[in-house]
């Protein structure tokens, strides 16, 4: 895929209100089939290329797997998928973003990272009502600079075991639970 | 160390942790509320230092102890109703206890009436409350007869620094029985080189005596660490004294140590408790079992990568690899060895068990122990203390018969427990058995029915009737009796060992006795595994779970209408499970189906199921890491492992994987199971 169109560091443009305000925070955007999303910089550990991981029985289709990262064992989201769309068909360019979500990290896998945005809380507009067909609550808010429009991705909403549970388990725990009784 | 120091000093260790536990419990009661777990707790922990102290015959702690026990028990029962006052007292109780407990571990009497205001509130609220009036029984029978002790005896220039007097302590020694005192004056310098603060005498003491080595050693308890002392019972008499160890092996005069230098002991003396060991946390310890598993990975990796490479030429780079791997793997062996103990620290707690059990139910029973030496995972002794403890008290109560019926049945009047351990496979096999009545299956199965764990007219084979004693709510003591009613059931017993990993399997024999079989993981820090392909996709099955592998013939297998199949083996129903299919993959190509294998594993229940494989890999030993700490549990994976290659492979849990075939009714294998269930013991045990 081309470079993308980069977004230049937008704090330059609102450099009287970011004074006044909050410091501005680094997110570290990323596309996924030509759509940009972002997430925290400080959330983010490691960025790193796609590789060959283990499939996981009986799970949401977006779980693509684990990884072994220097000993520690992490699952594979899926972006595209999660967000709603087909599954990816990942090839050595495709990247895996390493996130830390409260004290489990998992892996985001995406077309490719773009940069790094300097953007100060004042910037992000909130997700707005929608009937979309993906749970709206895994955007923190969007971001608008020069056409493009980014979205804040809320790390925890996207990895709940809800979510994970009604989507994906052919088999739900409850009624397994049932059966191993 | 003696061992009977160091059973004093895990005895302490214990008494740290329980005392600890029952600090934090404590605080949580309130008055009005008989909490049953937290008053269950409290009761064990005090019910263990009890149980510790008296076998080292701190009789004011057992006293103390018994009471506080006895009062917990009743409230725990609803006998007595806690009131306001009651938590703190319960508190100050457990500070008491701590109390006690460091006067103790100094081997120093208390003060007076230190317990008694307190004690005596324990019985004013427990005024039925027995007193405790049990007859000490001697932990070590005294040997009868004189037994004749070699003492050698070098004092450091510190035992004469703080003012103690040799000749006292050979008066001591004089006051236990006979001796010849020679001294030695070898190590006389010139006179012009002496020092007059120096010890230079050494004394040898033949003594006879009927005392056992602990007094010996008791004489001397006060100059501990300042001289070098070695006590040797005459040679032919050592083997019988229960506890006379010999202190110095070998060349007892070669403990020749530099006075001055108090840290450097020989080895053969008794040396401080604290000396002997560090605690250390065992998180500490497991993140550096880890470690190193993973160093051993990462260096097969880094091996495997480079091999290739490598020629002859190269044959000095290939011989320090191989001297790297060699230290990697010793180092993994000396990490591993620190959670390493005897199971002797274990066993040693039961002969006290049996005797007092053969008291209260006035039945002769011998305790045989075999294997101490076996060592096994530190975290796999403390999690075997409690079932095996009941497994005891059930062969006791229920298994052993009164002795009258013993001799009526032509057995000796004298009932024998075997507890046993061994190491084979790469396991550790516990063995509890007994020579009592066995298993009634009439009597089991009424009971399952009676109690609604099975149909009335179902037929079982004789390994599900022994199963059934697993089930949870089975109990077959016709009435709750104290000795084992106390305890938990099977079924807590079954489920503890297998958390860690092992099986629990029970062969019975009406009227001959019965033996419940534990098979234990070596450590529970790596797990042995069959790696097993399916699809592209490699799993790991735990090797403990498998029974046998078996190449089915079409005319073994036959379809379900639910979509499953189910092999025939030895006239056994068995279903076959599908890995391919129960991890959702897709199968490449057209496979023939004959060509595959089942690898047939023993589930919770006792259970067989087959699961299907395209092919086996071979054995591996793996470090075991939870997918839970960076996802969710998932069902029929009990975990993931990271292999030689680099990449994740998952753990079947077999049972899991079972409870994702469709439910079918227990006694579905029986349509063809005519052949009773010898064989299929013998199955599991050859195959564990």
């Amino acid at each position: 895929m081309g470079q993308p169109q980069m977004i230049s560091d937008i704090s330059n443009e609102n450099e009287a209100n970011v004074e006044m305000l909050s410091p501005p925070k680094q997110y570290v955007s990323f596309t996924v089939d030509e759509a940009y999303y972002a997430v925290d910089i400080m959330s983010v550990r490691e960025i790193k290329g796609w590789d060959d991981i283990t499939s996981l029985p009986n799970q949401p289709q977006y779980i693509r797997g684990v990884l072994n990262l220097r000993g520690a064992v992490l699952p594979i989201v899926d972006l595209k998928c999660r967000l709603g769309d087909s599954m990816t068909d990942p090839t050595k360019r495709h990247v895996i973003v390493i996130v830390a979500i409260n004290d489990r990290q998992i892996g985001l896998l995406v077309d490719a990272v773009s940069d790094i945005l300097m953007v100060s809380d004042d910037q992000i507009k909130p997700v707005p009502e929608t009937n979309a067909k993906t749970d709206a609550n895994v955007f923190t808010g969007f971001l608008t600079d020069k056409e493009q429009m980014v979205a804040m991705l809320d790390l925890e909403n996207l990895f709940i075991p809800e979510i994970h549970e009604l989507d994906g388990s052919e088999i739900p725990t409850n009624q397994l639970n049932a059966l191993k009784e | 160390m003696s061992d009977f120091e160091q059973f004093r000093q895990t005895f302490f260790e214990e008494c740290d942790e329980l005392l600890q536990r029952f600090e934090e419990v404590a605080g949580n009661l309130q008055p009005d509320e008989n909490d049953n777990e937290t008053l269950n707790e409290l009761f064990r922990a005090v019910h263990s230092i009890k149980a510790g102290a008296g076998a080292f015959k701190l009789e004011r702690l057992v006293t103390f102890a018994h009471e506080l026990e006895d009062f917990l028990d009743q409230v725990r029962s609803g006998t007595i109703h806690l009131q306001t006052g009651d938590p703190d007292l319960i508190v100050q109780s457990g500070d008491i206890l701590h109390t006690l407990i460091e006067y103790a571990q100094a081997r120093e009497e208390a003060p007076e009436n230190l317990e008694a205001d307190v004690l005596e509130q324990v019985r004013q609220r427990n005024p039925k409350g027995g007193q405790f009036s049990e007859v000490q029984s001697a932990e070590k029978p005294r040997q009868s007869g004189k037994i004749k002790y070699t003492v050698k005896f070098r004092p450091h220039r510190e035992l004469y620094e703080a003012a103690n007097e040799p000749q006292l302590l050979l008066e001591a020694l004089t006051d236990l029985g006979e001796t010849e005192i020679e001294i030695d004056t070898s190590r006389i310098v010139e006179l012009s080189k002496t020092d007059p603060m120096e010890s230079y005498f050494d004394w040898i003491i033949t003594l006879e005596t009927e005392s056992g080595i602990e007094d010996i050693e008791a004489i001397f308890e006060f100059v501990d660490g300042d001289c070098d002392l070695s006590i040797i019972p005459d040679e032919t008499i050592a083997e019988e004294t229960d506890d006379g160890e010999v202190l110095t092996s070998q060349n007892p005069i070669e403990v020749s140590t530099t006075p001055q230098n108090q840290n450097d002991k020989a080895d053969g003396e008794k040396a401080k408790p604290s000396k002997g060991s560090i605690r250390v946390d065992l998180e500490r310890v497991d993140q550096l079992v880890n470690m190193v598993g993973e160093l051993v990975i990462a260096q097969a990796m880094a091996l495997e990568s480079i091999s290739s490479e490598i020629g002859i030429e190269q044959i000095n780079q290939l011989q320090a690899l191989e001297d790297l791997t060699m230290r990697t793997r010793q180092l993994q062996e000396g990490v591993m060895a620190i959670r390493m103990q005897p199971i002797k620290a274990l066993f040693s707690r039961y002969p006290r068990l049996v005797r007092d059990l053969s008291k209260k139910l006035d039945k002769n029973v011998n305790l045989i122990l075999e294997g101490e030496a076996t060592e096994v995972d530190k975290t796999i002794i403390e999690e075997l203390a409690d079932p095996l403890t009941h497994m005891i008290r059930n062969c006791m109560d229920h298994g052993i018969e009164m002795p009258a019926d013993r001799v009526g049945m032509g057995k000796p009047e004298e009932g024998t427990v075997r507890l046993s351990a061994e190491q084979r496979n790469g396991r550790i096999l516990i063995r509890v058995s007994d020579d009592g009545r066995g298993l009634d299956p009439d009597k089991v199965v009424a009971k399952a029915v009676k109690q609604g764990l099975i149909q009335e007219g179902e037929e079982l084979s004789k390994e599900e009737i022994e199963m059934l004693i697993f089930r949870p709510g089975f109990s077959t003591a016709s009435e709750v009796s104290d000795v084992s009613g106390r305890g938990v059931g099977m079924d807590v017993v079954r489920r503890n060992i297998q958390k860690l990993g092992g099986r629990i399997t029970l062969e019975s024999q009406k009227g001959k006795g019965s033996c419940f079989t534990l098979a234990l993981p070596l450590t529970l820090a790596v797990l042995d595994g069959m790696l097993v392909a399916t699809a592209d996709e490699r799993y790991v099955i735990p090797l403990s779970s498998i029974v046998e592998t078996v190449c089915p013939a079409a005319n073994q297998i036959k379809e379900m209408p639910d979509g499953g199949s189910v092999l025939s083996l030895r006239g056994n129903a068995i279903r076959l499970i599908d890995l391919c299919g129960c991890m959702g993959l897709s199968r490449k190509g057209l496979t023939e189906p004959l060509r595959k294998l089942a690898v047939i594993v023993e589930t919770e229940f006792g259970r067989h199921v087959g699961i299907v494989v395209d092919e086996l890999l071979g054995q591996q030993q793996v470090v075991i890491k939870s997918l839970e700490t960076n996802y969710y549990r998932i069902p029929g994976v009990a975990g993931s492992a990271i292999l030689g290659d680099g990449r994740v492979r998952l753990i079947l849990d077999v049972d899991g994987l079972s409870a994702l075939l469709p439910k079918s009714p227990i006694s579905k294998s029986k349509t063809v199971s005519e052949i009773p269930a010898e064989n299929e013991i013998q199955t599991i045990a050859s195959g564990g």
